[in-house]
């Protein structure tokens, strides 16, 4: 009774299982019942069948007492015919009808019979064969003649006779009284199965009373306060509990029950500390999110500003190269310029950089105006151009060729500074991608539908890994430090906002490609003030710089000159050739190779630093291996201090640097201080 | 078990435990009761007493030991049915009665039949041949031929005696025996040859006996060639004085009721010459004249084939009794075992199985009393 059971509930010491309660009080209430009723009915059957056997046997001994009754009358009537008539044939009728006679009371011999009927049988046989004797005799003496003897032996025949008959009479009404005392005992039987029929009854009904009261008790309550602790723990109580009964189911399911309230007020418990836990965590990160965010817009002012300041600060060197040439030139006592020189040698170049400042701050401020929060009417081939423009020297640097198809001139509706992040990160996403291999190309193209615009930008990089991924936050491929992994998420952000949508997936033939979808806007678009582009121009290739600036050989050193944007080359030219130097133009680290293969001696190196193909960095490594004493006379001419590796070596060498823009006697001043340690052989 | 202190499923369990006690002490009494003896009883004449107490006391010295049963004798003078019932009631009420020998006739042994075999005691009727007892039930034995037979022997002994033919006086008793065996008698009787000149029945249960002068008056008026006599001892000797008065040496032939000891040892001249039926012939088997010897030793006198039969019923009994029947049911089975899953009983008046109906088939010899020798 006390075997733990497969579910792990202990039943609990000493309890009774209530199935087998019910069974035994059920299999009780059946036996009790069927044995009563086969009792009962075995009584009644057995009563019913002694009175039937009774009344048969009866029925049977008043024919048998008829037919004897019969026979004797018979022979006595024969008697009297041998009275007169002493035939042989009627002596044998006489005896044959005592035969008879005698044969029906031999009947009774093997009946039921009690001591004193089965004596009066006797006693009747007895007077049977008397009253026979006697008739024969009579019969014979009457035959004889003597008259008197045979009336002696008639009367005797007669008194037997009448012998025989009360002997008959007497046992009849012994068997009769036997039958009124088997039917008074029937009587009394049925008395007693009728009595008994009812405490049969009682008895079930008490029997059926205590097994719906077990079942009430032991069951139903349990069970209806089961439910109700059930609805209870449901609605939210959790301590509530139920009693463990004695019956084993009962105690084994409220174990259950308690058990199962047990673990899952535990649960609660703890998922209600998991959850504080996870809102707080979630807290955290929204905050560590927003932290990101602002980093990710950090970062990408930074790549911005980078990127400005390259492109600002090679015009602004042109201009202030140009003009202080200029300055000088006409502060000079002699040979002072004439118009054409000043326009075409000066004042062009001044004004051509200027312009091309001004355009870039044009279109910088048109798409950083913040205060427009709502949508509105942009043009992506606007935005598209600021942000190509801006990266156009990276594009350069990493060997991008951008193809760009004319882009739909059909506004669109966003936010000019969001969708300027789009490209910026999606264009960003493929210089990084392509950069490590040094060259690729990135193809932008447009198209336009009844309700949509799309630009589709593809690169021909090493694609997505899963492009299924790339929008969810803090995704990337990138090495750790080198992304946040949140660009892309803005740009399905931005677009999400913008009404329209993002879609990545392969390149047909490799790389990535994304597809931008934008809602087309109803008004047009507020003409911008700008009155060019910077975009939309195809770099393939610097212009090479011509190879040796003169033919003197002389005492006048040569300097090398690595600059990959003409008007700062020429501008290096000018400035090498005032202070008295014979340049060696180079536009890449190729062709100033070529110059350095044919350079008897270089007196020092000015290299920019980013430029498309080998960049300046990469050739001072070069240079620091195969020409160790020209790299001790490198001069890095840059704009740009973006460069990790750039700063580092800044920080270990500022002497290595001249910073763009510069003045005349600046550049001048680290022109003479590495001409003053004389020129070395590039071999 | 008042106890108050006890707890519910104590007092329950004590219950359980009180009450198997009480079963078991019951069990145990009814276990331990021993059964009562093996009784057996006897209820006939005077002569199958006296061979009873033979076959008791020959048991004795054979074996050594006291009987196996416990013996109850019942002697009746009269051969009357409601004096045998008397006697079946109280054997058939002593505790352990196995089987009774007896009763003195066809009339006694039928009454006291059915007492027997409501009470499943074993019946060994020694000498009773009514038919009806075949049918009187499966305790119900006999150690003679039915009346069937007896009737057909008779015919053919008054066929013999009577030859060519003549006229016979049947004289019977008026009860089960004398009614069957002339039944049965006139039956095999062939009508051609014998005719039946007198059949008059007479009453043995008569308070005033029997009617000598009226059946000597009807012989003589009658005058036949044989007297047959279907009735017993006592009626003859009343009435031979006269037959052989007035109808000289008429030769008489007498039923199985006549094979009696005492007639033979005391019996007048007048009984010469009457033949009877027997059931044996006690000279015709070594077993028979030694029990003859051993008899006239121990008892003195002749002794019948009734007495016979008795001894032989007795020591059978005795026997299976000592074989384990000693129940009604085991000795019924025991006696049917007979000739059957075992050999029949070697009895001195021959071996014994009985057929399904419990008789004997055995046949009748005629014994014809001789004058008795001068001392």
């Amino acid at each position: 009774m006390t075997s733990r059971t497969p579910e792990g509930v202990d039943p609990g010491p000493g309890t009774v299982s209530l199935r087998v309660r019910l069974y035994a009080i059920s299999l009780l209430l059946a036996g009790v019942g069927t044995l009563g009723f086969l009792v009962l009915l075995g009584v009644s059957l057995r009563a019913q069948g002694d009175l039937a056997t009774a009344t048969e046997a009866f029925m049977e001994e008043e024919r048998i007492a008829d037919a004897v009754t019969v026979h004797v009358m018979d022979q006595l009537a024969t008697a009297f015919a041998l009275r007169t008539a002493p035939e042989m044939e009627l002596r044998d009728a006489f005896q044959e009808s005592g035969r008879a006679a005698h044969g029906e009371v031999r009947r009774y011999l093997f009946r039921d019979l009690a001591p004193e009927e089965r004596l009066q049988l006797e006693t009747m046989a007895e007077a049977h064969q008397r009253m026979e004797v006697a008739g024969l005799r009579a019969a014979d003496l009457f035959a004889r003649g003597q008259v008197a003897e045979a009336e002696a032996s008639w009367a005797a025949m007669l008194e037997h006779n009448r012998d025989f008959l009360a002997g008959m009479a007497t046992f009849l009404q012994m068997r009769q009284r036997a039958l009124d005392v088997l039917q008074t005992e029937q009587a009394r039987t049925f008395r007693r199965v009728i009595g008994a029929s009812v405490v049969l009854a009682l008895l079930l009904l008490a029997m059926a009373g205590t097994l719906a009261w077990t079942v009430d008790r032991r069951m139903t309550r349990p069970l209806a306060r089961l439910a109700r602790a059930s609805e209870r723990f449901g609605s939210g109580e959790m301590d509530v509990r139920v009693p463990l009964w004695r019956d084993r189911e009962l105690r084994q399911l409220a174990s259950g029950f308690n058990r199962m309230a047990d673990r899952l007020q535990e649960t609660k418990a703890e998922l209600e500390s998991q959850n504080r836990e996870l809102s707080q965590a979630m807290e955290n990160l929204k905050r560590t999110q927003d932290e990101l965010v602002q980093a990710e817009k950090l970062s990408a002012l930074g790549r911005m500003s980078a990127g400005l300041a390259h492109e600002l600060n090679n015009p602004l060197t042109s201009v202030i190269g140009y003009a202080q040439l200029l300055e000088e030139r006409l502060g000079g006592e002699r040979d002072p310029p004439g118009p054409d020189e000043l326009r075409g040698e000066f004042l062009s170049p001044i004004v051509s950089e200027a312009n091309r400042a001004r355009q870039l701050v044009r279109n910088l401020l048109h798409f950083t105006r913040r205060a427009e929060a709502e949508l509105k009417a942009v043009s992506v081939a606007d935005a598209m151009d600021v942000v190509l423009g801006l990266h156009q020297g990276r594009f350069a640097e990493a060997g991008v060729v951008i193809r760009m198809e004319p882009l739909p001139e059909i506004p669109v509706l966003a936010e000019p500074s969001l969708l300027q992040a789009v490209f910026l990160n999606i264009v960003t996403n493929a210089l990084d991608a392509i950069d490590p291999r040094g060259q690729g190309t990135l193809w932008i193209r447009g198209s336009s539908g009844s309700e949509e615009v799309r630009v589709v930008l593809e690169d021909d990089g090493p694609g997505l890994p899963d492009p299924e991924r790339v929008f969810e936050p803090f995704y990337t491929t990138k090495p750790p430090g080198q992304g946040t992994g949140l660009g892309l998420s803005l740009v399905h952000r931005f677009m999400e906002h913008f009404g329209g949508g993002v879609e990545a997936d392969h390149r047909p033939g490799g790389g990535a490609r994304f597809t931008l979808t934008f809602r087309k806007a109803e008004k047009s678009i507020e003409a911008p003030a700008t009155s060019g582009r910077a975009v939309g121009e195809s770099r393939s290739a610097p212009p090479r710089a011509p190879s040796r600036a003169g033919d003197d050989p002389g005492e006048i050193p040569w300097i090398l000159v690595l600059e990959d944007e003409a008007p700062i080359r020429e501008l290096h030219g000018r400035l090498l050739t005032r202070l008295g130097v014979r340049p060696l133009l180079a536009e890449s680290a190729a062709s100033a190779r070529e110059l350095m293969d044919g350079a008897e001696e270089l007196a020092a190196v000015l290299c920019d630093v980013r430029m498309p193909g080998e960049t300046g960095l990469e050739f001072y490594r070069w240079l620091q291996g195969a020409h160790p004493g020209l790299a001790e006379r490198l001069l890095f001419v840059t704009g740009d201090v973006g460069d990790p590796e750039l700063l580092a070596l800044l920080a270990e060498r500022p002497d290595l640097f001249l910073h763009k823009p510069f003045s005349i006697e600046e550049y001048g001043q680290r022109v003479r201080a590495l001409l003053d340690r004389g020129p070395v052989r590039p071999t | 078990m008042r106890n108050g202190q006890v707890s519910g499923r104590g007092r329950g369990r004590a219950g359980k435990t009180a009450a198997g006690l009480w079963l078991l002490c019951l069990l145990g009494v009814a276990g331990c009761e021993s059964p009562p003896p093996p009784v057996l009883g006897a209820a006939s004449s005077y002569d199958f007493l006296q061979a009873t107490r033979f076959a008791l006391a020959e048991d004795l010295r054979e074996f050594g030991a006291p009987s196996p049963a416990d013996t109850t004798l019942i002697a009746q003078g009269t051969g009357r049915a409601a004096d045998a019932l008397e006697a079946a009631h109280r054997l058939a009420g002593i505790p352990g009665m196995v089987a009774v020998v007896g009763h003195a006739n066809s009339a006694a042994s039928l009454a006291s039949s059915q007492v027997y075999n409501r009470a499943g005691i074993v019946q060994i009727a020694p000498t009773s041949t009514a038919p009806l007892y075949s049918d009187a039930g499966p305790f119900s034995f006999r150690m003679v031929p039915p009346d069937d037979v007896q009737g057909g022997f008779l015919a053919e002994v008054v066929h013999e005696l009577l030859g060519e033919g003549g006229t016979i006086a049947l004289l019977f008793v008026n009860d089960d025996y004398g009614r069957s065996l002339r039944r049965t008698f006139l039956a095999a009787l062939d009508p051609e040859r014998i005719v039946v000149a007198l059949d008059l029945p007479h009453a043995e249960t008569d308070s005033q006996g029997l009617d000598v002068a009226h059946l000597l008056g009807a012989l003589e008026h009658e005058r036949p060639d044989l007297i047959v006599w279907l009735a017993r001892v006592p009626g003859l000797n009343d009435l031979l004085p006269g037959i052989r008065r007035s109808l000289g040496q008429v030769p008489i032939l007498g039923s199985d009721a006549l094979a009696r000891a005492d007639l033979l040892s005391e019996r007048g001249p007048e009984w010469n010459e009457v033949r009877f039926a027997d059931f044996l012939d006690m000279d015709g088997s070594q077993e028979l004249r030694a029990f003859q010897e051993r008899w006239a030793t121990t008892e003195g006198g002749d002794v019948g084939t009734g007495e016979a039969l008795t001894y032989d019923a007795v020591r059978m009994i005795l026997t299976g009794l000592r074989e384990g029947a000693t129940t009604g049911e085991a000795m019924q089975r025991w006696l049917m075992d007979l000739g059957r899953e075992r050999p029949p009983y070697p009895g001195i008046t021959g071996p014994i199985r009985f057929d399904d109906r419990g008789d004997l088939d055995r046949s009748f010899v005629v014994r014809t009393i001789r004058p008795r020798e001068a001392p």
